[in-house]
């Protein structure tokens, strides 16, 4: 199944909460919407489910066009923060509730209600009504419900953000187990870069109303094709550059470029001067964060507004902060190009 | 599970019948042969009536609105474009004279129309009275006893110092006794004397009430000292055991007569003319005779309890010779001037 | 490029525009009963108070500003008003405070003494006062105190206790709420108890005091039973309608008397609904909530003032039960049951087209304001916030008000609506839309709290909007319809403000007999009366309480 969006748009009043997003996603792959709140990523997996109308723009799945499908037609399965479960339905009913609307037969839909709470391995709960069972356990309910009916494509709106960090490490997995054994297209809004580079296939950065980057959680890390992205996926350090120079030392960077980045752990520090040869810059030591296996160093340089931060393993540590002088070394091969 | 939302569905289901039932019968309130009666006479005097009338006419409802006399006239007015009703039945002649309503009544002579003594009847044929009532005072013992105060015998009694706040009376503009009193008085006391009278009395009055009942039952239960009221409500408070007295006022006791009368806009008038019939049949008077001071029907007898109260056999000797043309004449400009001048 | 945008916008465009007309459409059906059975009555009440023979003009309102009779009444009505609002206030304001933030005892003992006026006729509070202070009443003649309560102070005692339970209500929610954190802070900062009182709890309550304020306020200006019954001939507004408009069928004034009352209730109606909009933004979602903690000398305050209170309450329902059990009050008080004989014309009939009506009123009342609820939050459009604005406006109109506009409206052959004039329907309509904003209110917050998330998780799992409502919005609701009900009920049951006007022979309510009765000084036979209706309603709530708490749904609050 291919979905596709094409110049989707929306606005509310006069903020343009998304700007043009055209989109591929391949049938069977799991794709994450991650960026900060605001972003419009919440409101394109609803324009996607049919709860909200783009004002232009359109979604196709497999070249049929869904844009004024209402979202009980499009067959796709969602699942809330908030778990929405009926409250006033047992487990099972919820579960059942997608095949009811579609008037099945009772036992076909018994049948399939016990068949998804197996999956999601509440059989001894399908009796219970939602306020009898613990967050995770109503969470997996939603995903049995959405799934129940066998939709085209699995959205999942931050699912995990009103659990516990616990249950959210473990539901993740499940999530990503159940996807992978489905084969099922799925799209999962997140704003928790770890839940996305974790399990999605591709990740959507997105940054006030537009796409930032698409890529797998590597080349996202790798090759961050803006500051947001960069800034936003890990730790960078991020600095401006003129003429091809940082603070007088020339890098290996196109001539135009203005802005690069560095990823800490990038970062390689001497003790004392450091060989020369290398493009090397003094350094003063201002803060020492120690993480037990890691430390990060905060660095300032003369020359360079921003302070610089280094990790470095943590037995590593002592060593450069008790020495007299620090050189700084930012691997040719490692600078990203940000601007 | 199940067993939760099916109950909830039953419940739905017989909470929406039930309503669409409802509406159905709400709907269907008025049936075949049914009337509708705007009288003033007493709950308890129309209670016993009806129950008499059900008796003889088992086939015809009678529904009875209530209402003291002047809220009648002004009711009865005000639907003058479209009654409601089809009969008006015991209600003060004084009001049935107004030109306005005898447009709106339409002449019948009911049969045995000759048992009414002529005096009580329309030349016209617009309306004939059965029954009439006196005023009278109720004056409680206890509250006599305990405040020390003599017995009033006359309405002139009742400008003494020592009743001060101790007096209630009928709102003359709603209560049809409440007129008939301040009436006779300006009668039997010339205009300047009568008005001058009642804005003597005034000073002593602790409350005109709206009802002609009210003030006798207000002192029976000791509110007040004296109620100025009807004959008929003190005979009946004396014979439930309140600890009252029956005064006829000695100048003469102001009364009114209570006649029936057609509507001409009834939609259902052979209905109508059979209960206009009844009102004069001999059960109907009999019952009369159980519960009204003034029958114009000749034939049953005063019950016990009257004579008991006080009332004396022959009533004509205490009753004042009422003008009715008179009454009904000035009803108008009597009232604006009491409200203006006396109504608080 | 443009070219091909503007191509691309155009069906959105046109798709939203078309359902943006099929939105209007719930809106409109759903408020044409409202414009009909609220807005065309008052647009009459409107033109006939500038009726006058001449045609139309001020003369109506000239007359009545130049009558110094009329002037001293409507001066009669504001002082009543408002002294008996800011007694009532103070007073629940202290109750509600016991009970919501005390640990005296029996707190909900008090709390159900409290609302118990509120399943008695509107005037039983004159009815109680005048059999226990009248001038014969027993406490007269038990000392012989000589105490005169006909007249000004009757009148405001009975609005006082009238008022009271609808006071109490409000605040008593309005204290049930709050942060115990900010009274840790106001300690930790070394606040007298009286300074976090005064800094911390009324500004808390500020807006469900304006509220309650403004309920009262309403609730006596246009109540008319107590007044009658024991003002003697101190005369109010509300009773001056009664009179101009039953008494001597003079519409035109009733109008212009109704018009004047009208007024200062929108006023208030509509400060009340700004004021209290803002109420539910002082707690957030991460307040603790306040567990009132032992203090002997207030809790021993607070129960000396409950106790006070409860009392006159109770005392005020009891006499009227003994007075309807004693043969002859207040001379021979022998036990009796004549009183229930009802030997009156149409006998008991009324209190059963009570509860007809009052059934009608519940099942038509549930249907029309979730109805409204429902359309205002399903179909937003300009045509629903019309909808929004006739749906609280009855708020603002005092009943007797809409009942003249009802006959004013109806009572015309030519009109559609006759065909149910003089019926028992008109009376459950009336009632219906007089209590139409307060019933509205409680659907549509509860509406509100089920709607959004469970619609958008069933339209997604392929459930139509008719298949959400009957699988999941009405199962979800339904503790809250019953609340509703119930509340339609009750209200229809002891009302006379709406239907005094509307009742014919046979179709007199029971709380119109109380007050025929009482009015003609049939005062037993009025408390056996009163007191049939207090055992309906009572017999009512614990049916519907025993049937919901058999079907699981416990904690729903049937008292509104």
């Amino acid at each position: 199944m291919t979905l596709a969006l094409s110049h989707v748009t929306k606005r509310f009043g006069n903020t343009v909460a998304l700007d043009d997003i055209s989109l591929t996603i391949e049938r069977g792959e799991f794709i994450c919407f991650l960026g900060p709140s605001g972003c419009g990523k919440t409101t394109l997996l609803r324009i996607i489910a049919g709860l909200e109308l783009a004002e232009e723009g359109t979604v196709t799945l497999e070249d049929r066009d869904l844009s004024e499908v209402p979202a009980r037609h499009r067959n796709f399965g969602v699942v809330f923060q908030s778990y929405s479960l009926f409250p006033n339905m047992t487990a099972a009913r919820n579960v059942g509730y997608g095949l009811e609307c579609r008037g099945r037969p009772r036992a076909e839909i018994e049948a399939r209600a016990a068949e998804m709470l197996r999956i999601v391995a509440l059989s001894d709960h399908a009796h219970k009504l939602p306020s009898q069972l613990s967050g995770g356990q109503q969470q997996r309910v939603a995903l049995a419900r959405a799934l129940a009916p066998d939709p085209e494509v699995l959205l999942l709106d931050e699912p995990l953000s009103a659990l516990d960090a616990k249950v959210r490490e473990s539901l993740r997995l499940e999530i990503r187990d159940l996807q992978r054994r489905l084969g099922i297209t799925t799209i999962m809004v997140t704003h928790d870069q770890e839940e996305a580079l974790t399990m999605a296939d591709r990740i959507v950065v997105m940054d006030t109303g537009r796409i930032a980057q698409i890529g797998t959680a590597r080349e996202l890390y790798d090759r961050p094709a803006s500051r947001f992205v960069a800034e936003f996926i890990g730790r960078m350090n991020v600095l401006p550059v003129a003429g091809g120079r940082l603070a007088g030392l020339p890098l290996a960077v196109p001539q135009g470029a203005t802005l690069i980045g560095i990823r800490p752990e990038d970062v390689r520090l001497h003790a004392g001067e450091g060989p020369p040869g290398r493009a090397i810059l003094p350094a003063r030591l201002t803060n020492t964060i120690y993480l037990g296996n890691l430390a990060h160093l905060v660095l300032s340089v003369e020359g360079i507004e921003h302070e610089i931060v280094a990790e470095v393993p943590g037995h590593a540590c002592k060593a450069i902060a008790d020495a007299p002088q620090i050189g700084l070394e930012l691997p040719a091969e490692t600078i990203k190009v940000l601007a | 599970m199940t067993d939760n939302t099916r109950s909830h569905r039953s419940l739905y289901r017989s909470l929406l019948t039930g309503l669409a039932f409802s509406t159905a019968i709400g709907l269907s309130a008025a049936h075949a042969d049914a009337i509708t009666v705007y009288t003033s006479y007493e709950e308890d005097e129309i209670a016993a009536f009806l129950a008499r009338a059900k008796q003889d006419m088992p086939d015809l409802d009678v529904n009875v609105l209530r209402l003291s006399t002047g809220d009648l006239h002004a009711r009865i007015l005000a639907e003058a474009s479209n009654p409601q009703h089809d009969v008006i039945w015991g209600w003060a002649v004084t009001s049935l004279i107004d030109p306005r309503i005898g447009e709106l009544v339409e002449a019948y002579t009911p049969a045995g129309i000759d048992r009414v003594a002529e005096q009580f009847r329309d030349k016209d044929g617009k309306w004939f009275a059965t029954t009439g009532y006196m005023a009278a005072f109720c004056v409680n013992n206890e509250v006599l006893a305990a405040k020390n105060l003599p017995m009033p015998t006359s309405w002139a009694d009742l400008l003494k110092p020592e009743y001060k706040g101790e007096v209630v009376m009928p709102n003359p503009a709603s209560s049809g006794t409440g007129y008939l009193m301040i009436a006779s008085i300006i009668q039997m006391m010339g205009e300047e004397k009568g008005w001058q009278y009642l804005k003597d009395l005034d000073a002593n009055i602790a409350q005109y009430i709206k009802s002609g009942s009210r003030p006798c039952n207000a002192a029976s239960e000791g509110e007040f000292a004296i109620g100025a009221s009807f004959a008929l409500r003190a005979i009946k408070n004396v014979d439930e055991g309140y600890p009252i007295t029956m005064v006829i006022p000695a100048e003469g006791a102001g009364n009114e007569l209570e006649a029936n009368a057609l509507m001409a806009s009834s939609r259902n008038k052979d209905a109508a003319k059979r209960f206009l019939d009844w009102t004069i049949s001999d059960s109907a008077v009999n019952e009369y005779y159980n519960w009204k001071e003034i029958v114009t029907v000749k034939g049953g007898t005063m019950p016990e309890k009257f004579r008991k109260a006080g009332l004396p056999e022959d009533i004509a000797s205490v009753m004042w010779n009422m003008d009715f043309a008179w009454s009904a004449e000035n009803r108008g400009p009597v009232l604006e001037r009491w409200q203006r001048e006396l109504e608080r | 490029m443009t070219a091909l945008t503007a191509d691309r916008a155009a069906p959105a465009v046109r798709r939203s525009r078309r359902n943006r007309l099929a939105a209007m459409l719930p809106a409109v059906v759903v408020g044409l009963p409202l414009i009909l059975f609220v807005l065309f009555p008052l647009a009459h009440i409107l033109g006939r108070s500038f009726s006058t023979p001449d045609g139309f003009g001020l003369a109506n309102y000239a007359a009545m500003l130049g009558n110094e009779r009329f002037l001293r009444i409507t001066w009669n009505s504001f002082a009543v008003t408002l002294v008996s609002a800011a007694v009532a206030i103070v007073m629940a304001y202290a109750f509600a405070y016991a009970v919501q933030r005390s640990t005296m005892p029996l707190r909900n003992l008090f709390r159900m003494i409290a609302v118990l006026p509120l399943f008695a006729p509107s005037l039983v509070q004159a009815q109680g006062l005048v059999l226990l202070f009248g001038r014969n009443g027993l406490i007269n003649r038990s000392f012989g105190l000589g105490i005169d309560l006909y007249g000004y102070w009757g009148i405001v005692i009975a609005s006082v206790l009238y008022v009271f339970p609808y006071a109490f209500l409000i605040l008593s929610a309005a204290l049930a709420v709050a942060d115990a954190r900010i009274y840790e802070s106001a300690e930790m900062l070394g606040a007298s108890k009286w300074r976090a009182f005064r800094t911390v709890t009324l500004p808390a309550t500020r807006y469900g005091l304006a509220a309650a304020i403004f309920v009262c306020f309403t609730l006596v200006i246009t109540d008319f039973g107590n007044p009658m019954v024991i003002g003697g001939d101190y005369t109010v507004l509300a009773s001056e309608v009664y009179n101009q408009v039953i008494g001597q069928a003079n519409f035109e004034m009733g109008t212009v008397i109704g018009m004047v009352l009208l007024i200062p209730a929108a006023i208030a109606a509509m400060v009340e609904k700004r004021v209290s909009a803002k109420q539910y933004a002082l707690i957030s979602e991460h307040s603790r909530p306040l567990v009132p903690q032992k203090d002997r000398l207030r809790d021993l305050a607070l129960l000396a003032v409950a106790v006070l209170i409860s009392a006159a309450i109770l005392s005020i329902v009891l006499v009227v039960v003994f007075a309807s059990f004693v043969h002859l009050w207040p001379y021979r008080m022998t036990f009796s049951l004549r009183h229930y004989a009802f030997d009156v014309q149409n006998g008991i009939q009324p209190l059963w087209n009570s509860i007809y009506v009052s059934v009608m009123a519940a099942g038509i009342g549930v249907v029309a304001v979730t109805a409204a609820a429902y359309v205002i939050e399903k179909f937003p459009s300009p045509a629903a916030r019309g909808l929004y604005f006739l749906s609280i406006l009855p708020a603002a109109v005092p009943g007797m008000v809409l009942g003249l506009g009802y006959i004013l409206a109806f009572n015309s052959p030519s009109n559609p609506v006759y065909a149910i004039y003089g019926t028992l329907v008109i009376i459950a309509i009336a009632n219906v839309y007089y209590y139409h904003a307060h019933g509205f209110l409680i659907s549509g917050t509860s509406i509100k709290q089920i709607s959004g998330r469970f619609d958008e998780a069933s339209a997604t799992l392929g459930g139509s909007r008719r298949q959400t409502f009957a699988k999941v919005t009405l199962p979800l609701l339904f503790p809250t319809l019953v609340g509703i009900a119930v509340f339609f009920f009750m209200r229809s049951m002891v009302t006379l403000s709406a239907v005094i006007f509307l009742i014919t022979p046979n179709t007199q309510v029971a709380a119109v007999s109380v007050l025929y009765l009482q009015d003609r000084g049939a005062t037993n036979q009025a408390a056996a009366f009163s007191v049939c209706i207090i055992a309906t309603i009572m017999a009512v709530l614990l049916a519907v309480r025993l049937l919901l708490n058999a079907m699981g749904h416990r904690n729903v609050s049937l008292i509104r």
